[in-house]
């Protein structure tokens, strides 16, 4: 059993934590909620022995980790974020991954594959042990992760953000995987944003703001309105008037996908993971070779760059913030100016980024990577909200973010239709899509499969037209 | 002041060492002693500014030592051995190094190969061609060219003439870099250049010019060693690469790339120069690398230890 006890702990000025408590015992799982900054992820950093705490006490069945590898010996293991994961190595390598069976330093491979192929077995199989971990699913690389806890004989397990990356389906199977291992005795931590499923799988939801310890609650005895009081203070996502869609048509595209945006239209892109819908969106703005014919404000393009989708006044909030949207050690004024710099001569920056810093309360000079998710996605949008773009494509505009930052980016994109622009908002959560777009093309493997109405954005819709 | 705070730190050991060895041996402040200093901190300025900006965008250059050679070879070769006037000589061994750096940058840029493969490559190529070209022996100016040699050992202004060189390409540079939307970019593309092609940077073009003012800096570094030395041998300019690594790296760059000033760059020359001519003073030359070696070392775990606290 994992016990944590008023644990503090700061980073320079930031009080990460102050003052946690926290029990996951065997056969339970607990559900960890908070927003963006709340200091759930130091937490479970802090149980895996990554980072030693200020003061306070862990204890793993009584005994004090003093390192990662020591928390893994006595059973507590992170299942790590895709990026740790070693892509090149092949899967039975990254399960045993600093654990490998050998003699004098000699790898006793049949050994290592046979303790792989058994953990694999408890995660439900399917996985060959030889493949090579870059060319598997963000579903089956996370499978390979919970493979390695178990072949390191955890006995609690702790999962953060496990379904951000996941399609419905994967996530589907992750959440009965979960289920399994806890009636074999297991107990997991599991930090997700998604309360939908923090309210079916935990046992116990722990309540996190600011560093501290906010609420404590049965599952069964809570609601999730409760939840969404505790983490925004107010309700969820606004239920608004759709803005109006103009009759001018911005952006049109033609090929193997076929669409239209008018002025104002806000259109979502539904579908599974894989289903093409990055590939779509990186496709239009040139980021990637494309096979679309592209034409904005009736204008065709030839569009072989981003800085030809730039030129039409197109622009792409990119998948993943930190590796493609951001520069994660410059501040915030440079992230936001860089793309509306046009003479030779460095023109104003602060002056350039200072409404946005202003709107969204970025202290200035803040270097990117000490920001928030919420705040460094909002940087994103302000470059691009800077050139005053004609066509916006966002992609997972709002993932992992927290409720609070996710109402500031969905404002952000109202005010945007509002103004007249034509958005493409790509989604893996329905529940965000319906709220947000005046109607969805549901993608799948690479096709246009379907297209919903505002209010029948659905799971259930979606998953009927994607397979 | 939070952003020069390696630079401060820089400063403060370049000050330190010019007063420790000034107190180990009085010589040092002759002022034979001290206008060589300045020229040797000049002429490694020159060839470590380019080095820096390649760092800055994300890339590496390994043949900063060969493009010196090639350009001080083929200077003295073509004025000496092929009867070449001064003048066209210096001007085909500088177009012969923008020539390199373009190849190089174009390899890098459009093909995608790895800074460091394309510089290796280079650096093994340029200095073969230089000891094939002198069949592996010196080519001196045996007196002639007097106004050519004045550039490398004379005096204006009671400084050495590479002092002056150095002073406008690192006002030019230092301008380039902090003041303009190319220097801008070269830091977008070394932090992420996937962001920055993203954000609708031509990182390739970037990354090219990179690696053109690198060659061109050498170039004419390389024209400076043989003005003053003056003679041009194969070797010339051997190891220089690492020295302009050193230099930048002493200067607050990352091999990560984003981050680093033409000003620390400087004074990262300024530290290995002083190094090098405060072992020779107290008549250790021998210990020449062992020393500077050290130096680089004591730095850069420095610079860690402090970015811990």
């Amino acid at each position: 059993m994992l016990q944590l006890d008023g644990v503090y702990k700061s980073f320079g000025g930031v009080k990460a934590l102050r003052g946690v408590d926290l029990r996951v015992g065997t056969g339970e799982i607990v559900g960890i909620v908070g927003g963006n900054g709340a200091g759930k992820s130091t937490l479970m950093k802090v149980a895996a022995g990554v980072h030693q705490p200020d003061s306070g006490s862990i204890t793993i069945d009584g005994r004090t980790p003093k390192s990662p590898a020591d928390a893994i010996r006595l059973g507590v293991s992170l299942v790590r974020q895709e990026l740790t994961q070693a892509h090149d190595l092949d899967v039975g390598a990254n399960i045993l991954l600093g654990h490998e069976p050998h003699r004098f330093g000699v790898i006793d491979r049949a050994e290592l594959r046979r303790r792989a192929v058994a953990a694999l077995d408890r995660v439900g199989g399917g996985i060959d042990v030889r493949t090579r971990l870059g060319e598997l699913s963000p579903g089956q690389r996370q499978r390979v992760e919970i493979a390695r806890a178990l072949s390191l004989n955890a006995k609690v397990v702790l999962l953060d953000e496990p379904t951000a990356t996941l399609a419905e389906s994967d996530a589907t199977r992750l959440f009965e995987l979960l289920e399994q291992l806890r009636k074999q005795g297991l107990g997991f931590a599991y930090i997700s944003h998604r309360l939908g499923e923090i309210m079916s799988i935990t046992d116990r939801i722990v309540c996190m703001r600011d560093g501290e310890r906010v609420a404590e609650m049965r599952t069964k005895d809570s609601s999730r309105d409760e939840l969404v009081t505790f983490l925004a203070g107010s309700a969820g996502l606004i239920e608004a008037e759709l803005p109006p869609v103009g009759d001018e048509v911005l952006l049109s595209v033609e090929g193997p996908v076929k669409f239209e945006v008018r002025a104002g239209e806000i259109l979502g892109l539904a579908g599974l993971v894989g289903a093409g819908r990055t590939s779509v969106l990186r496709r239009l703005f040139g980021a990637k070779a494309s096979d679309l014919t592209v034409t904005v404000r009736g204008k065709p393009l030839d569009i072989r760059s981003p800085r030809d989708a730039l030129a039409a006044g197109m622009v792409l909030v990119p998948e993943e913030r930190a590796s493609q949207g951001l520069f994660l050690d410059q501040p915030a004024e440079r992230n936001i100016a860089l793309p509306s710099l046009k003479r030779f001569m460095l023109e104003d920056e602060a002056a350039i980024a200072a409404p946005f810093m202003q709107r969204f309360g970025i202290r200035k000079g803040a270097v990117a990577s000490t920001l928030s998710g919420g705040n460094q996605q909002k940087i994103v949008l302000s470059k691009w909200l800077a050139l005053q773009p004609s066509v916006l494509l966002l992609d997972e505009p709002t993932r992992g973010l927290d409720v609070k930052a996710k109402r500031d980016v969905h404002d952000v994109i109202r005010e945007q239709s509002v103004a007249g622009k034509a958005i493409v908002v790509s989604s893996s959560e329905a529940e965000e899509l319906a709220s947000l777009c005046h109607r969805a093309l549901v993608l799948a493997r690479g096709g246009i499969r379907g297209e919903l109405q505002s209010r029948d954005i659905t799971d259930a819709n979606i998953l009927r037209l994607a397979t | 002041m939070k952003a020069y705070k390696k630079e401060l730190v820089m400063l403060a050991v370049l000050v330190a060492l010019f007063v420790g060895t000034a107190l180990l041996n009085p010589n040092f402040l002759g002022a034979d002693n001290l206008s060589n200093n300045v020229r040797h901190v000049a002429l490694i300025s020159l060839f470590a500014l380019g080095e820096a900006i390649v760092i800055i965008a994300g890339g590496i250059d390994l043949s900063v030592g060969s493009v010196i050679c090639i350009a001080g070879v083929s200077t003295s070769y073509l004025a000496m051995n092929m009867g070449v006037d001064i003048g066209p000589a210096v001007l085909i061994a500088l177009v012969v190094s923008l020539a390199i750096g373009l190849l190089q940058g174009a390899l890098i840029a459009w093909l995608g190969v790895q800074p460091f493969v394309v510089t290796l490559g280079s650096m093994l190529l340029l200095r073969g061609v230089a000891e094939v070209m002198t069949g592996g022996t010196d080519v001196g100016f045996q007196g002639k060219f007097p106004g050519f040699r004045f550039l490398g050992e004379g005096v204006g202004l009671g400084l050495p003439m590479p002092f002056w060189f150095a002073l406008a390409a690192v006002l030019l540079m230092a301008y380039l870099m902090h003041r303009t939307l190319f220097g801008r970019y070269c830091y977008a593309i070394g932090s992420n250049a996937e962001a920055a092609r993203l954000s609708g940077v031509a990182v390739q073009w970037v990354r090219l010019a990179t690696f053109v003012i690198s060659a061109f800096l050498c170039g004419i570094s390389g024209l400076l060693y043989v003005a003053y030395l003056p003679t041009a041998t194969p070797s010339l300019g051997s190891a220089y690469e690492l020295h302009a690594v050193a230099a930048a790296v002493l200067g607050g760059c990352s091999l990560q790339g984003g981050r680093g000033s033409v000003f620390g760059v400087v004074l990262g020359a300024g530290i290995l120069q002083l190094t090098f001519n405060a072992v020779n003073l107290v008549g250790k030359s021998l210990w020449q690398n062992v020393v500077a070696g050290g130096v680089i070392l004591a730095a850069v775990i420095v610079d860690r230890l402090l970015e811990k606290k």
